[in-house]
């Protein structure tokens, strides 16, 4: 992703990518969209011939195309195991982009990735806004999030979807008098407002490594939702704005615990300081400190797509839970197909979503596990609504999600 | 352009939501796995057999093209709507209807996954032959429609031998039942033996009768490394002079041993062995005998697997068919042709079945980047006529043919134009 072609010269750039697909079909065994809807236009094969069809002008854009377009989980299970090569991720980002120069974007759409996400002060309201709703009910954020999701079913997923804990920026506390590694805690929107707590473990195991912790003014969305959406010029306006920020936040490393957060820093071009996922901060840079006190469970991990085939990291944060004692890990049936939560996907497709999710959590709870482990807060949102159906349902299966830092921060917890 | 009319029969027969005639959808039922490109008219996705009856009938009704398709693997425009018309999808039709182990038979639908179904008849004991390389994505029907089958042909024999029967739908909508559940049917016209490999242009196959055989209890892959591809071709016939019939013998170029994760720099001869663990104990050591210095490792259980599912992810660009005592000549050559396949495109030669294809390794490069297929593949294809492949005399075998097909579809509506040649060398 770290190819920048779409921001000029269009999806015609593209066109050798495309004829590179020698439609072999192969990305249907891979696709978790496909093997719920089983069309041509929800594999990887349909949407680069759509691609190709729309560069040699056998299609005309459309809103149609458009739709095929997002009917994908961006998981790149059919880039890492195309056998021609196909960058299907590369591919269909240029085409989105072209296709929303071409045909543009439903209203709301263009509201939450421009107004939203890409301010901060609103994204803040906005979690506070959720906060507030969840204790009291206001009906004005009703029609907020209605507005976002455009589908009824979209909204009571919304709603459903929503973890139960709340709160704000964490505490960062006073540095430690000779810090090993001062770091930047790049703490993505949806660790922001849905999950505070897991931003607050993740400066405690920091903290615990001997590092200081800050939080630089100034940065905002990571932007990968605009690529995802096409919009180029909003993404690279976003991470002008996070370079610019981290660059002068005279740091030696950025920490995130948001895979899609992570894949997106990892893929600035003018930033000058590393970027970590957390795991692989800890485990492969700081050498985690050994933690003493032991959890008796027994957890399942699910790998991310923006952390394992985004970043390439599978084994740090399997490290970091096996250095629990008494921590039981299992490795769960197709531990790195996507969960189907995908960032938007889930409220735009909730159907789809939901069958693919379904396939998740019955692979772990098929471990017997009593937590699923994953180090990404959008992974843990859609598989953490997975796990309360199955528990409304009456089945047995893992009681909660969560992120591995948070079950380290409880391991280094005094008793 | 198909009338208002009849998108709106199409749309009252398999509903609203699985007649497709958005361009959007038409252009990805467009193309299989070949080069071609030719849009429908329209993608219904029927979910029982009377709705493909009744669009047949309509089809037949007005003289629309008819193309049945699978998961769109075809190596041959099977599945590509060359005169437009109607794509008729079995992706709504894949249940498995039986396994039954007593009398080795399963029934299934046509839009049944390969592999699924032969994992399912697996966990009974059972065992499915017909192994082409791309049943982790194609289907039963797809299977059968081209007769695709894949190198434990060398052994078991081809697809055609484990079809016992199919219920079909003829052009004019009306049905079929053809063979009998049972393993030996002998008299009358076999007419599942003439619809097994007809690509779609004699009926649409909407069940399948299929034999099934016990699973064999033990089962060892020999990795036997060779000088070269001739070299493996040479070994794979001493192995069967021998008296010995593998399960399956493939032999890979030197690329393609390296990406199958073989652990081996140089050409190598895949041997695998089935039946009873003695037996396969037995018939190893020969092999081993004969394979003198050249003995190699050997794996079972997933370490083998692992290298098979590898040579499945691996997109055939072209394939040749030779009668199996030509084929180190044939390799031979291939193996001069070397500059011109660039860079690591890999061979995969059926050492049992003497089919050749020349196949896209991970990472190769320019695989598809010719619209029209790509010179290097058209070279290696044109091979199959120098290296005396049987074709028949062009009358009156095509004047038969063109009487069978106008039999069974007097209006010509069911997959057009596809090539019914016997199955040769198709540049892709």
């Amino acid at each position: 992703m770290s190819d920048h072609r779409e921001d000029g010269e269009g999806l015609q750039a593209y066109y050798d990518e495309a004829l590179r697909c020698v439609r072999c079909g192969l990305c249907q065994a891979v696709c978790p969209v496909y093997a719920v809807e089983q069309s041509e236009a929800s594999v990887a094969r349909g949407k680069v011939q759509l691609a190709r069809a729309l560069l040699e002008g056998r299609l005309e854009p459309s809103p149609a195309v458009r739709e095929r377009l997002f009917l994908c989980l961006n998981c790149g299970a059919c880039t890492a195991n195309c056998p021609s090569g196909v960058n299907v991720a590369k591919l269909m980002l240029a085409t989105r982009a072209q296709l929303l120069r071409d045909v543009g974007r439903p209203a709301v759409e263009g509201l939450l990735l421009r107004q939203v996400l890409a301010n901060p002060r609103s994204l803040g309201l906005a979690g506070a806004g959720l906060a507030l709703y969840r204790r009291s009910g206001l009906r004005w954020l009703a029609h907020y999030v209605d507005a976002l999701a455009t589908l009824p079913a979209g909204l009571a997923k919304a709603e459903a979807m929503l973890p139960s804990r709340s709160r704000s920026r964490p505490r960062v506390g006073p540095a430690p008098e000779r810090p090993r590694y001062r770091v930047a805690y790049f703490a993505g929107c949806v660790t922001s407002v849905l999950y505070p707590d897991l931003a607050q473990s993740v400066v405690a195991v920091l903290r615990q490594e001997g590092c200081q912790v800050v939080l630089p003014r100034g940065l905002g969305c990571c932007g990968t939702p605009h690529r995802a959406y096409g919009d180029a010029a909003a993404a690279q306006k976003l991470a002008d704005r996070n370079t610019r920020a981290l660059n002068e936040a005279s740091v030696e490393a950025v920490v995130t615990d948001c895979a899609t957060c992570g894949a997106g820093l990892k893929d600035y071009s003018g930033l000058r300081v590393p970027v970590y996922d957390v795991s692989q901060f800890l485990v492969e840079e700081a050498g985690l400190v050994a933690p003493r006190r032991p959890l008796a469970v027994r957890v399942t991990y699910h790998d991310p797509c923006h952390l394992a085939r985004g970043q390439g990291v599978r084994e740090a944060p399997r490290r970091l839970l096996r250095a629990i004692p008494g921590l039981d890990l299992v490795e769960m049936a197709e531990a790195d197909r996507c969960c189907g939560g995908a960032g938007t996907f889930a409220l735009t497709h909730p159907e789809t979503s939901l069958r693919i999710l379904e396939r998740k959590v019955a692979n772990a709870a098929a471990t017997g596990a009593a937590i699923v482990a994953s180090g990404c807060p959008a992974c843990l949102l859609q598989i953490g609504y997975g796990l309360g159906r199955l528990a409304a349902g009456g089945q047995d299966g893992p009681r909660e999600a969560l992120h591995p830092v948070e079950l380290l921060a409880q391991a280094y917890a005094p008793p | 352009m198909l009338s208002a009319q009849i998108k709106h029969e199409l749309r009252a027969i398999v509903g609203e939501r699985m007649a497709l005639t958005d361009p959007a959808d038409l252009a990805t039922y467009a193309y299989d796995a070949t080069h071609y490109t030719h849009t429908p008219d329209a993608v219904v996705v029927p979910a029982s057999t009377d709705e493909v009856s009744a669009v047949l009938r309509l089809a037949s009704r007005e003289r629309l093209p008819v193309v049945a398709r699978g998961s769109g693997t075809s190596l041959c425009g099977g599945a590509t709507p060359i005169r437009g018309g109607v794509v008729l999808s079995t992706a709504r039709l894949r249940r498995i209807l039986d396994i039954n182990a007593a009398r080795s038979c399963a029934t299934a639908e046509p839009g049944v996954n390969t592999a699924e179904f032969m994992r399912a008849v697996e966990t009974r004991g059972l065992f499915y032959p017909p192994d082409p390389s791309s049943q982790s994505v194609s289907t039963l029907g797809g299977n059968v429609a081209q007769g695709a089958g894949g190198p434990r042909g060398a052994k078991y024999g081809s697809l055609r031998d484990y079809v016992l029967g199919c219920d079909v739908i003829l052009a004019d909508g009306s049905r079929l039942r053809t063979g009998a559940n049972t393993v030996k049917n002998a008299s009358g016209y076999d007419l599942t033996r003439l619809f097994v490999g007809s690509r779609g242009t004699l009926c649409f196959f909407s069940q399948l009768r299929l034999r099934l055989l016990p699973l064999p209890v033990a089962r060892r892959l020999l990795l036997l490394p060779c000088a070269d591809l001739a070299a493996a071709a040479r070994l794979a016939l001493a192995i069967t002079a021998a008296g010995l019939l593998p399960s399956r013998l493939e032999a890979l170029n030197d690329q393609a041993a390296a990406a199958a994760g073989a652990g081996q720099t140089s050409a190598i001869l895949l041997c695998e062995l089935d039946g009873s663990a003695p037996g396969v104990d037995r018939q190893a050591a020969i092999v081993a005998r004969l394979a003198g210095a050249q003995s190699g490792e050997d794996r079972a259980g997933e370490a083998a697997e692992a290298i098979w599912n590898q040579l499945q992810g691996w997109p055939t660009l072209a394939r040749v068919q030779v009668p199996r005592d030509r084929l180190p000549a044939l390799l031979a050559k291939v193996g001069e042709l070397g500059g011109t396949l660039r860079g690591d495109w890999g061979v995969v030669a059926g050492a049992g079945t003497g089919g050749v294809r020349l196949v896209a390794l991970p990472g190769t490069k320019d695989a598809g980047t010719e619209p029209e297929g790509s010179a290097p593949a058209a070279e290696f294809a044109a091979l199959a006529g120098e290296f005396g492949l049987v074709r028949p005399a062009a009358e009156p075998a095509e004047r038969l043919r063109r009487s069978l097909k106008s039999a069974f579809d007097p209006r010509g509506i069911l997959n057009p134009l596809v090539p019914l040649a016997p199955d040769g060398s198709q540049a892709r």
